[in-house]
């Protein structure tokens, strides 16, 4: 989408005096717009169930209108003229996967079926913000988000390990082991088998990500490992 | 029903139960996860663990060192005579459950709580199983054997009990482990199990390729040495008396068939080279002397070579919060691999059996003997003068000798095809296909509906090289283009010293003649493959719904409902030359088919009392169509007596339908002894019994009208259970009656046509035997009729103590059943005459029942180190079949250990094993035999000869689970990635 409109924009010269007004709002924008965070994004966009993808983002556009309206404050009407300008790109988090079907006019309601990213889009137009304000990017080129979601998978952009201790093992009926964690959270063996763990004393494990995204836990210091499912 | 969610479900709901948190804490996860049990439709969140369940998990498999399900089977202390080895080709290369010895189709096979399908093959009277070696090890996460009846809950087979086979489902990761194993036989395989998760649903794939070698019975020294004649082969047990090459006796041309007929009072001689053909002519003490004889030890295939590729996957998708869509595929090939010997020629068309070999053929140097009309003279060829020894003795004046018409009774091929690198092998392949597919969705209000579909389809393709065309072979006898004479093998490059007016029938005619041996070529015209087919297919739809009726009080009473459409489709295609009547057996097989419709309704409904147990009640009725239908109940109860104590016990009745086959016809193979001979003047059966075994051929039919079997059952059982110790008692008792069975045993058949014993009187005469030339025994038919009763009980014991030794972990386990009693109705007249119990139960629908079966393991877990040593045994019992005389318990001693890397190959966990099993070498028990009246058989007769009746064949019990392949070293890796 981004590409798309950029595409429209170079055959106009004014475009690119809208470029360098957008730079610099950017920096200023930068110092500011913090409240949208480029790591928040990235997590609902990687978020599978449409209706909670749909909702975090909302969540982030709610707290985010307000970074917006204080970052629109200095540099607002310039800003405002460029987004109308027909050949002026919509700004656009650079997360949205590119959908070059979609040509939302500037200023106007994005309506976008196919993607929950796009209400963030929408809630941009809508309120005709500064390019600056929106789009967080640290980086000017915007071609750099382009086709992102091939490059990042989820098990690379999530954390990988998790360290905790245990205080407390218990079994289930079928005799798989049960470990309740210092966090409250509770992670249970997936299959019985035999694994030696410090008994009748708290213990560090590390729990890490393995080949087919199953989780491993791993008591501190031993090497061995078992698969494990979180319960609670 | 389903247990697809019990891997999620039996964590986070018995976490409930660890955390001491009632389930309702748990309840903020919108779709609460239950468990199912083995024995039971209702969903539960809390279950106790009270039922009767003996469980052998994934963990235990490998420490046992099992390398395939057969190896599981032998563990089970309830388990006993199942079929493990069959020599007679009919069962070989199947496993099956057969709980309590009542019967291979009286246990019930589930996978995931619902049925696993049918085997292509059945039991000898005609019941289905399910084959257990269909099953790749890798995708077993518990066996849980539910040992009392459960037809009020699952229907027709679930009689001793129901053998639940839960799978890994949910397991994550890549798992990839192999093993190879040395022993009389070596095997080896390659496993791998697979899975992973996403959002909504799981993924996962198990596959195992197995391979094993091949024993012949001279392989084996024990059994060599028992029944091959300790070394001198002219008592040998394994001597055909239809001999390759054969024996011969002066014949005419029959005026109506054309076909030889004997002489009055024809005497029979074997063939001049018998010896140096390969053949065998018997101890005259002991076996008639007048016959060539073939030993057919090699013909047989104790083991089979074996390999099995199998592959499971299972995959489940919410699909929606409420609802959830799981299916099962498997697929799996079994190529068996199994000696053939030479075939039998029992369709041969002389008067009384054999071929007819004219006197015009080029290697018939028999001549009729001038001074005996019963007798023939035998002319070596290096004597042979065409100018006296005539083929018409009137064609010239010179011609003393007229060259006889013979009746030769022999089988087409012997020593030529077997213990050569040419010996043919049978190959049978056995093809297993089962999709079941379902939803499980959620009603609300707490109600579960299961919804599936399941089909199974088995298929067994038999290829037999050693097909015979026999009316080709016969014409090609007479023809004189095929030499069934010992001059054959012992001296092929002879020439037919013959004046032959019609050479064209002779082979190398280059070489200047015809010569003694045959070609492939001509092999090749009657010596066909033969290749039958049988498959069943089973299609099972199951509804299911359950959930919460009512409160009572503080408690819920849940229930299930549900119905069930099952429907079997049996086939047998015999090759078409079996159709005809052309195959070497006797008689015409033609194509089989049959099909079977139930139509079920159950309910069920759990109550708990209090705190302290619950009762369960069940009800069952299943329609078979043609007003044959039953309705089973039960009701089991548990109760918690104090904290560490509890009882449990149940009664109801189950059945088993009589099957597709019962309804049509079955046939399979037993050994039996004989207790007549030819021995008598000329040649005529008399009841002299002289040590024969024969391998005969059993034919059953069915009839329309058998009721089901009905079995009614009561258990009661005691558990003690503290932090470390476990122990449960259990008393079982079975009432089993309508048993379907052939209206007598194939022994007792034969024995009937003695009734006098060994008196030396002709045989009474029985439509039901067929004797072939020689005497023996070929085939025996009865009929299916709902007829004898056991009535069996006995005792459980399961025990198992765990003890913290530091770092290390010490557990040790036993498991035994003792039979109090196991009596027969052997002759369906209502008594209870046979006490079965301790005995192998030949004489009767049933098999080995010691009464004694016990196991015993101490397990050792101390960081990456594990061991275990396990003492198996299995009790002494009476051969039945040999007069009663013991055959000896078996005791053996398994050792393994263990050692668990981390880091050795990448990131993952890699385990090596070895471990030894037999560690002793015991060979199986002998089958030995007393006399008739009763004095035991000794290995030497008086005068010093080896007495080759004193064991029967085969030689060891093929039910009983001793280990044929002695003492078993193996190693074994796993890489968990």
């Amino acid at each position: 989408m981004v590409i798309a409109r950029l595409k429209e924009g170079l055959r106009a010269p004014l475009f690119y005096c809208a470029l360098v007004l957008a730079c610099g709002s950017l920096a200023q924008a930068q110092a500011q717009a913090q409240s949208v965070d480029l790591a928040e994004l990235e997590r609902c966009a990687r978020i599978h169930s449409a209706e909670e993808k749909l909702a975090c983002f909302e969540a982030i556009a709610a707290g985010s209108q307000a970074a917006m309206e204080v970052a629109a404050e200095p540099a607002p009407a310039l800003s405002r003229e460029e987004v109308a300008a027909p050949d002026s790109a919509v700004p656009e988090a650079p997360t949205k996967p590119a959908n070059a079907t979609q040509e939302p006019a500037p200023g106007q309601a994005v309506a976008s079926p196919s993607t929950a990213e796009s209400p963030v889009i929408q809630t941009a137009a809508e309120e005709p913000v500064p390019p600056s304000v929106v789009d967080t990017a640290p980086p000017v080129n915007e071609n750099d988000d382009f086709g992102r979601e091939y490059l990042e998978s989820v098990s690379e952009s999530r954390a990988k390990e998790m360290t905790a201790t245990v205080v407390d093992v218990t079994k289930t009926y079928y005799g798989e082991l049960v470990f309740h964690l210092d966090n409250d959270q509770v992670w249970a063996q997936i299959e019985k088998r035999y694994y030696p763990y410090p008994k009748n004393q708290r213990f560090e494990v590390v729990i890490s990500i393995g080949v087919l995204n199953e989780y491993q836990l791993q008591v501190d210091g031993s090497g061995r490992k078992v698969t494990v499912r979180r319960v609670k | 029903m389903a247990s697809t969610t019990v891997k999620a479900s039996a964590v986070s709901a018995a976490i409930a139960i660890a955390l001491g948190t009632a389930p309702p804490a748990l309840a903020q996860d919108d779709s609460i996860e239950e468990i199912t049990v083995t024995g039971s439709h209702i969903r539960r969140t809390e279950y106790d663990g009270r039922a009767p369940i003996q469980t052998v998990d994934a963990q235990t498999i490998e420490m046992i060192g099992a390398a395939q399900p057969v190896d599981i089977i032998k563990q089970l202390s309830v388990n006993s005579g199942s079929e493990f080895y069959n020599e007679t080709n009919a069962r070989a290369g199947v496993s099956q459950f057969n709980i309590r010895n009542l019967g291979l189709g009286s246990t019930l096979t589930l996978i995931n709580g619902k049925r696993a399908g049918i085997a292509p093959v059945a039991s000898e009277a005609g019941t289905d199983f399910y084959d257990l070696n269909q099953l790749p090890l890798a995708m077993i996460e518990r066996i849980e054997v539910l040992t009392n009846g459960a037809s009020a809950t699952y229907g027709s087979q679930a009689v001793a009990g129901v053998a639940n086979i839960i799978t890994r489902k949910g397991f994550e990761g890549l798992e990839i482990s192999g093993g190879y194993s040395a022993s009389e036989i070596n095997a080896w395989n390659l496993n791998m199990a697979a899975g992973a998760g996403f959002d909504r649903g799981h993924f996962n794939v198990y596959a195992t390729y197995y391979e094993q070698g091949k024993m012949d019975r001279t392989q084996f020294d024990w059994l060599d040495y028992r029944l091959n004649g300790a070394g001198d082969q002219t008592r040998s047990s394994f001597l055909s008396g239809t001999g390759s090459p054969g024996s011969s006796r002066r014949a005419m041309l029959d005026p109506v068939t054309g076909e030889a007929t004997d002489v009055a009072g024809a005497i029979q001689y074997p063939d001049p080279d018998c010896e140096a053909a390969g053949g065998v002519i018997g101890d005259p003490a002991i076996l008639a002397s007048n016959t060539c004889r073939y030993n057919f030890a090699d013909q047989v295939s104790v083991i089979s070579a074996e390999q099995r590729a199998q592959v499971f996957t299972e995959f489940n998708w919410e699909i929606s919060d409420k609802v959830n869509y799981y299916v099962e595929a498997n697929f799996s090939e079994n190529q068996i691999f199994r000696n053939a010997g030479g075939q039998l020629l029992a369709t041969g068309k002389a008067t009384n059996g054999g071929a007819t070999v004219l006197p015009s053929h080029p290697f018939n140097f028999f001549v009729e003997d001038p001074g005996d009309p019963a007798g023939l003279l035998y002319i070596d060829p290096a004597s042979w003068d065409p100018t006296i020894h005539c083929t018409d003795i009137n064609a010239a004046a010179s011609c003393q000798f007229q060259t006889a018409t013979l009746r030769n009774i022999h089988r087409p091929l012997g020593p030529d095809v077997t213990g050569t690198a040419l010996t043919p092998e049978i190959q049978r392949t056995l093809q297993y296909n089962r999709i079941m597919q379902g939803l499980e969705i959620e009603l609300g209000g707490d109600w579960f509906l299961d919804a599936s579909f399941g089909y199974s389809k088995s298929k067994i393709t038999t290829d037999d090289p050693a097909g015979l065309r026999s009316d080709m072979y016969q014409q090609m006898v007479r023809d004189g283009a095929w030499n069934p004479f010992g001059t054959r093998l012992a001296n092929p490059t002879l020439v037919s010293p013959k004046d032959l007016t019609d050479t064209a029938n002779c082979f190398n005619i280059e070489l200047g003649g015809c010569t003694a041996a045959n070609s492939e070529d001509s092999r090749r015209q009657w010596n066909q493959r033969q290749v039958d087919t049988a498959s069943v297919s089973e299609t099972v739809v199951d509804v299911v719904a359950s959930g919460e009726l009512f409160d009572f009080g503080s408690n819920t009473v849940s229930a299930a409902v549900g119905g069930q459409f099952r429907q079997v489709i049996y086939g047998s295609y015999p090759d078409s030359l079996s159709s005809a009547g052309e195959d070497g057996s006797q008689g015409v097989s033609g194509a089989v088919e049959g099909r079977q419709d139930v139509v079920a309704y159950f309910v069920e409904m759990v109550a708990p009392i209090g705190d302290i147990g619950e009762v369960q009640l069940a009800l069952r009725n299943e329609d078979y169509g043609d007003s044959v239908s039953t309705t089973d109940p039960k009701i089991s109860a548990e109760f918690g007596i104090t904290e560490n104590i509890g009882v449990r016990g149940s009664w109801g009745s189950s059945f088993q339908a009589p099957t597709v086959r019962q309804l049509g016809r079955a046939t399979s193979s037993a050994f039996i002894d004989d207790p007549a001979s030819a021995t008598g003047p000329g040649g005529s059966f008399i009841c002299n019994d002289t040590g024969v075994t024969n391998n005969i051929g059993v034919v059953v039919e069915g009839a329309p009208g058998l009721q089901p079997q009905d079995a009614e059952n009561f258990n009661f059982g005691v558990i003690f259970q503290t932090d470390n110790f476990r122990a449960a008692v259990d008393y079982f008792t079975f009432d089993y009656t309508n048993l379907i069975a052939p209206e007598a045993g194939v022994q007792a058949i034969v024995n009937a046509q003695c009734p006098n014993g060994n008196d030396s009187s002709p045989i009474v005469q029985d439509v039901r035997v067929f004797r072939d030339a020689t005497g023996q025994v070929r085939q025996v038919s009865s009929q299916f009729t709902n007829i004898g009763a056991v009535e069996t009980d006995g005792i459980d014991v399961n025990a198992d103590y765990t003890m913290e030794l530091g770092n290390s972990t010490l557990m040790l386990d036993v498991a035994a059943t003792y039979l109090l009693s196991y009596k027969v109705d052997t002759d369906g007249d209502g008594t209870l005459d046979f006490d079965g119990a301790g005995n192998r139960n030949f004489t009767n629908s049933f098999s080995t029942m010691p009464e004694l079966r016990a196991n015993a393991a101490a397990t050792w877990f101390s960081g990456n180190h594990s061991a275990r040593l396990g003492l198996n045994y299995i009790d002494s019992y009476k051969n039945d079949q040999g007069g009663d005389r013991v055959i000896d318990s078996w005791v053996t001693l398994d050792g393994m250990y263990s050692y668990t890397f981390s880091g050795l190959l990448g990131e993952g966990e890699t385990t090596l094993t070895v471990g030894v099993n037999n560690i002793t070498d015991e060979e199986p028990s002998g089958l030995w035999a007393n006399f008739s009246d009763g004095t035991p058989q000794e290995r030497f007769l008086s005068d010093g000869t080896y007495n080759r009746g004193m064991f029967q064949r085969p030689g060891y019990d093929d039910r009983a689970g001793h280990d044929l392949r002695g003492i078993t070293g193996y190693v074994r890796f796993k890489h968990l990635f």
